[in-house]
């Protein structure tokens, strides 16, 4: 007989429960794709634990997106003032719909994650527009139309890429109601979504960085759907006792952006790696086919070509990945600085591309990834309150944006003392730099 | 505008508001900025969606963020809710965008005077009527209130019809 659950071994979650639908869709080969694709890019340069792939942080967020539903949708859980659930056979279509965009979320990944789509895909799109159009192909449609009950793919991608992208891209931001905004965050939400809290546990787990650490048992079992009081409008928020998982998830978040994700060694190796796949590739293969032909392995197998050969494309970006001649970092964002001028960043690097030229010096501005978050907190009483006001954490939070100029190793002892001799006059003298 | 004259506005709104002793939240700084962009013209180009709750722009959620690590607004927690504050950073702003703040000042001000004070509901509902106003060929104020209800069901026809002759005075206030 055939078996209807099956687990697999995972270190973050101990086991991922998964039907036999599910593993139609594990087995797939553009689910498969992922084993191939590395979750950090090149941080494993950094950090050499970090070598795990988008295939396990799918896995592990399709498991929580499972529990965060089991949790919110409990009828024990229902605030009397929410009245969107649907009746139970629906509930058990929309479990499957929201664990499989879980599980698909990350479908339309370039090789390397992150590294280089903002620079090779077309007209200012983003993975998760290739995650649909995988979600849209006849192979996904095949797999999905023998579940059952069958989802519309359609449907699962609306949910694994959210209604800002899906707005942009593919249909209208008010194609999602109530309930469907509510499925969404379970998966991409701000404050409580399940792609943050499995990277977060993962990537410092494999990182060895203790700060992406936070209880998720406590923080997932006290999730609830609540009607905030201010925007009066239903949101996944806690109960008062998780509050303190809450916060150490958004520290968790601010510490691991600041420690491991933004490291400025790893932002040295992103921007050549994203030169390498540019100058390598030109453009990439946004057809399903042409994309899923293209991994991890293809481009580290072309970068140690390339290293070796000064004709081939990519040949300087390619030896400073292989040979670790990374740029250095010569000046970051600080506080101090930006209370002098708030664009130091942007000035210093083009003064130091005055200096040196264009080709020694990088610039990596990153805007703050975390917003304003703003979530209903219910009470012992049953009065329901809001972050803000319950934590200090969430109310003394600001967001950290990074900023970094890098130079080309050959050039840095020069260049740090003329930055040196020239950094107040860079940051006095605006107008100049035409900044 | 570039992003410097863009948060020297949005700073300007924010202090404006809460010079008033008005609340200043998200909601508040969304729906200003889309009447400053549609009904004003003053051109911050932030990218709007609509929603069910309204126009909202993420572009414009993230440059909030931006203000707040450059600490030009600030966030404060009040009893009812939190708002933006000016941050110690405005005077930069004031300073280096002197002539942008001047030759939007009015449009602030007008925003402010209809829009100050109200609540998330009134906010997100003027401003739905504003999109549809200046988005569909229908000009009527059925074929408005209608469109508004297929976005927001649970809101009244009278409530939809109200904040359609709202923006239609505003409208004539600002042609007048």
């Amino acid at each position: 007989m055939a078996k209807h659950q099956h687990e697999i071994r995972d270190p973050i979650h101990n086991f991922v429960r998964v039907t036999a639908d599910e593993v139609a869709a594990i087995n797939s080969r553009p689910f498969q794709r992922l084993r191939n694709i590395h979750q950090l890019a090149l941080t494993y340069l950094v950090y050499p634990g970090a070598t795990h792939r988008r295939f396990e942080h799918s896995l592990g967020v399709m498991e929580l997106a499972g529990r965060v539903f089991d949790v919110i949708t409990h009828e024990r859980s229902r605030h009397p003032a929410v009245d969107l659930f649907p009746d139970s056979e629906t509930l058990v279509a929309w479990r499957k719909v929201v664990r499989l965009a879980a599980l698909f979320h990350d479908l339309g990944h370039l090789p390397f994650s992150h590294a280089a789509e903002e620079q090779l895909l077309p007209d200012g799109k983003h993975h998760e527009w290739l995650t649909v159009e995988v979600l849209r192909s006849e192979e996904m449609r095949q797999i999905l139309k023998r579940m059952m009950p069958s989802p519309d793919p359609d449907l699962v991608a609306k949910i694994a890429i959210g209604p800002e992208k899906w707005g942009k891209w593919f249909g209208k931001a008010t194609d999602f109601n109530e309930w469907d905004l509510l499925m969404t965050a379970i998966v991409t939400g701000d404050a409580f979504g399940v792609d943050r809290m499995d990277y977060l546990l993962r990537d410092s787990h494999h990182a060895g960085v203790a700060y992406g650490r936070f209880d998720h048992y406590r923080l997932i079992d006290t999730l609830r759907i609540l009607p905030h009081p201010t925007l009066e409008r239903p949101m996944i928020g806690i109960e008062k006792g998780g509050i303190h998982a809450a916060e150490a998830l958004q520290l968790a978040r601010q510490f691991m952006f600041l420690q491991l994700y933004y490291h400025h060694v790893r932002l040295a190796y992103d921007i050549h790696l994203s030169e390498f796949m540019v100058q390598w590739l030109k453009t990439y293969p946004t057809d399903v086919e042409g994309h899923l032909r293209l991994t991890d392995n293809e481009v580290l197998s072309a970068i140690a070509a390339a290293a070796l050969d000064k004709d081939r494309p990519g040949h300087d970006p390619a030896r400073r990945i292989a040979g670790r001649g990374h740029f250095r970092k010569i000046y970051e964002r600080n506080a101090l600085d930006q209370r002098l001028d708030p664009h130091a960043v942007g000035r210093v690097a083009a003064a130091l591309r005055k200096e040196f030229g264009d080709a020694a010096v990088r610039e990596k501005s990153i805007p703050p990834k975390d917003q304003d978050i703003d979530f209903p907190v219910l009470l012992d009483g049953g009065e329901i309150s809001t972050s803000r006001a319950e934590s200090t954490i969430y109310a003394e939070f600001k967001p950290a944006a990074i900023g970094v100029v890098l130079i080309d190793p050959d050039r840095k002892k020069d260049a740090k003392k003329w930055l040196t001799d020239n950094k107040k006059k860079i940051l006095s003298d605006q107008m100049e730099l035409g900044v | 505008m570039n992003d410097l004259q863009r948060s020297a506005i949005v700073a300007t709104l924010v202090k404006e508001c809460r010079a008033r002793h008005s609340f200043c939240g998200e909601t508040m700084v969304q729906k200003a900025v889309f009447f400053l962009q549609k009904l004003l013209h003053v051109p911050l180009d932030f990218d709007f969606q609509l929603y069910i709750y309204g126009p909202f722009s993420f572009e414009l959620q993230r440059h909030l963020s931006s203000m707040m690590a450059d600490d030009m607004i600030a966030v404060r927690s009040l009893e009812y809710g939190s708002t933006f504050e000016p941050g110690e950073q405005v005077a930069y702003l004031e300073k280096h965008s002197a002539p942008t703040i001047e030759k939007h000042r009015d449009a602030v001000e007008f925003v402010l005077d209809h829009l100050a004070g109200r609540n998330v509901k009134q906010l997100e509902r003027l401003a739905t009527a504003l999109y549809f106003t200046v988005t569909t060929d229908d000009a009527s104020v059925d074929g408005r209130s209608a469109k508004i209800r297929q976005v927001k069901p649970h809101i009244s026809d009278g409530e939809a019809r109200q904040a359609v002759e709202d923006v239609d005075r505003w409208r004539e206030e600002l042609a007048g």
